[in-house]
């Protein structure tokens, strides 16, 4: 698997790990939800290391430590099963984390922006994947029409700006 | 009505080359079926038992002239000349090719509709009283907050991979004729202490299986708070909803199983963290799309028009029509007035390409270029003058469309069912054929008066039937069609589901039997007593000893 991250496929340099020995090996691991929650006096020294929540977990069993993660990993059964869009909202407006959220699973270009809009900002992807055809896709609308974990101003409040803007200038 | 600014043009257009852009790549292999399929859904592209079936949004039930002519248009070019409305204020065609359907779209996108979130697990077509405007019992026109949830709604990003659909209702009125009690969320326009306008939140009703009333959430929300609201509404949702079985995924399970008020709860902790953020509502939002729903430009005109009482003097059959067709206005002077779309023996909720163009032209004739679809089934010209209504039946009689039935048996809603539909056990269209020419007889069927008759095809229950006051059910029984009977359901602001009566009726019996039931409450009703009133004050027993003998 690769990942796409910043417009780019790049190697993936973590590597996921099941036990606390291979966890403190060098390089950036990332452990699962338990072995963190286990583990985290032990883990907590490490500078590279990453959580793997699953969907159905609270993601505020997380809202303490997020000095000390450097990524957490959002895990979709299938393209299909929404809860982890949820996940990364809470765990970027509300935590403020801002380490790097990424994306597990058969998620597919079409759903990129969404992705990209809830506060993900990296996918494991297949090493051949089509990175024309995920960027098109986060590019495609110049319009949105709710506040998400981007930047982007909903419609609603654009509107008014434009016109408070126009009627300034 | 609303008009689109650049942005929500922009977005519709960006819309279409997107789904262009998806259909070329499935069909070129790079999407299998199985990621095709979600991503169709979302644009209410469905494969039917047939063909591909394309539904396209009618958002709350509100169509100008143009767009009807669209539709028309679409229906002929790329359909076999006729498309079919829906319970969800919708319209679907369902002959279209797949490579032609980014074609539809993008003929769409010039009279500013789509088909964006017809189908698929996420917030669908908003509803509302098909009414709403014109209607005389009216605190405010749902439809400004119906067009603020829509582009809430469109395309949001957390919301567009949920447990299973979610549908909302809107009423503004004191009637509840958008049943908003058997929706995900259904709201209500209220008045607060201040006299200003804010919402009752009701959640977790719904039909299909597990038929549900929905429960009151909260007492009154402000304006400004309907979005944060809706948004910790679906968080939680979205969170908890149950994934395991499709068929314990709606809301309503989520909120039958914990219950109301820890569901409350959790929609209140959760809207307390955002409800100051991004999503309270501005002001001037609010007034530019409350502009876009300002009333036309109606005369002032007497409360009675003596020349339309003369004509319903003259001609009983116009007379027969206004009394079931027409409804109060609350512009003096006016009517609402509601176009079948069930003639007898007929396909309720189908229209030709003709009588679409026909109804749009009296639309802006008759009707300031407005038309409306009912969750009946049936379409709605708000704002005809009185003195117009003449020459509006006049008219409609010439396309067929002036069948005087809407609230009676005649006017049935059923699903497409087994001539259609994919997951359908039983067929819907033939018994709702059936049943209307059994009850042809206008004498007969204006006696009966008041009730609702709903078909259901599978326990999906699309034709509403546990909340017809009459519900048929078809299921399939060793491979032969049989058809269970509910009576008691009602839709309204006094939601309920019905009772089933006994076992079911083969197809060939199931006519019979409902005739069986229309006898004995004929027999048993007191003066002007509505067919739902007499089964409240006797119960089903009068009716099931008809049905079945005394035991």
């Amino acid at each position: 698997m690769a990942l796409l991250k910043n417009g780019r496929l790049i190697q993936d340099r973590w590597t996921t790990v099941d036990t606390l020995t291979d966890a403190l090996k060098p390089g950036g691991v990332l452990v699962p939800l338990d072995l963190w929650l286990a583990e985290r006096d032990t883990l907590r020294g490490k500078s590279a290391v990453g959580v793997i929540l699953p969907n159905d977990a609270d993601p505020d069993l997380l809202a303490d430590d997020d000095d000390r993660i450097a990524a957490i990993v959002l895990t979709f059964p299938s393209m299909v099963d929404g809860r982890a869009f949820s996940q990364a909202r809470l765990i970027r407006e509300r935590f403020g984390f801002d380490g790097e959220i990424r994306a597990r699973g058969p998620v597919i270009a079409d759903q990129y922006l969404y992705l990209l809009r809830c506060g993900v900002d990296a996918v494991e992807v297949p090493d051949d994947t089509n990175v024309e055809s995920w960027l098109r896709n986060a590019r495609r609308f110049s319009t949105v029409y709710q506040p998400a974990a981007d930047d982007r101003v909903p419609a609603y409040r654009r509107r008014h700006l434009v016109a408070a803007s126009a009627i300034a200038s | 009505m609303y008009v689109y600014d650049e942005l929500d043009r922009g977005l519709v257009n960006e819309r279409v080359e997107e789904f262009r852009d998806q259909v070329s790549r499935r069909i070129s292999g790079e999407l299998t079926e199985e990621q095709f399929r979600p991503l169709r859904l979302m644009n209410g592209l469905y494969l039917q038992l047939h063909a591909y079936m394309l539904r396209v949004a009618v958002p709350y039930g509100v169509l100008s002239s143009t767009q009807m002519r669209k539709l028309a248009r679409i229906a002929r070019v790329y359909d076999r000349g006729y498309g079919h409305f829906t319970t969800r204020q919708n319209i679907q065609f369902n002959w279209p090719k797949l490579e032609e359907t980014p074609d539809i779209l993008a003929e769409l996108a010039e009279v500013e509709m789509h088909a964006i979130q017809t189908s698929g697990n996420c917030i669908r077509n908003t509803t509302a009283d098909q009414f709403a405007g014109a209607a005389a019992d009216e605190l405010e026109d749902p439809r400004i907050w119906c067009e603020i949830i829509r582009q809430w709604s469109t395309f949001h990003p957390e919301f567009t991979f949920l447990p299973r659909k979610f549908k909302i209702a809107v009423t503004g009125a004191v009637s509840d004729r958008a049943a908003i009690k058997v929706h995900d969320i259904g709201i209500v326009l209220v008045q607060g202490a201040d006299g200003e306008v804010g919402f009752e939140i009701w959640a977790g009703g719904g039909l299909g299986r597990t038929p549900m009333i929905a429960k009151k959430i909260r007492e009154f929300l402000l304006a400004a708070d309907l979005l944060s609201y809706l948004e910790a509404m679906l968080r939680v949702y979205n969170r908890f909803g149950r994934r395991d079985n499709k068929y314990k995924a709606r809301i309503k399970i989520l909120v039958h199983e914990i219950g109301a008020d820890a569901y409350r709860d959790a929609v209140e902790a959760e809207w307390a963290d955002i409800r100051d953020g991004a999503l309270a509502l501005p002001a001037q939002e609010i007034s530019r799309i409350r502009k876009a729903f300002t009333p036309p430009a109606f005369e002032v005109l007497d409360a009675v028009s003596t020349a339309f009482e003369a004509r319903k003097f003259e001609d009983r059959g116009f007379a027969r029509w206004v009394a079931s067709n027409v409804r109060r206005h609350k512009v003096a002077g006016y009517a609402i007035a509601n176009i079948s779309l069930k003639p007898a023996g007929g396909i309720p909720g189908d229209a030709t390409a003709e009588q679409m163009d026909a109804v749009a032209e009296y639309a802006d004739r008759w009707s300031f270029g407005e038309v409306r679809v009912a969750h009946e089934q049936n379409l709605v010209l708000p704002h005809v003058r009185q003195d117009d209504l003449y020459d509006l039946w006049l008219a409609l009689g010439s396309v067929e469309l002036d069948a005087p039935n809407i609230g009676t048996l005649g006017d049935i809603i059923a699903c497409p069912g087994m001539d259609y539909c994919s997951l359908a056990t039983a067929r819907s269209i033939p018994v709702a054929q059936q049943i209307s020419e059994r009850f042809a007889d206008l004498e007969r069927l204006h006696d009966i008066g008041s009730i609702s008759l709903n078909i259901s095809g599978c326990i999906n229950a699309c034709g509403h039937h546990h909340v017809g006051n009459i519900g048929i059910l078809g299921v399939d029984k060793k491979g032969e069609e049989f058809y269970q009977i509910t009576l008691g359901g009602q839709a309204d602001e006094n939601a309920a589901i019905g009772r089933i009566i006994g076992p079911g009726f083969a197809s060939d019996a199931i006519v019979d039997a409902i005739e069986t039931i229309i006898e004995t409450y004929l027999s048993v009703r007191q003066d002007g007593e509505s067919f739902i009133a007499t089964l409240n004050r006797l119960g089903q027993t009068p009716f099931k000893e008809a049905l079945y003998g005394t035991a």
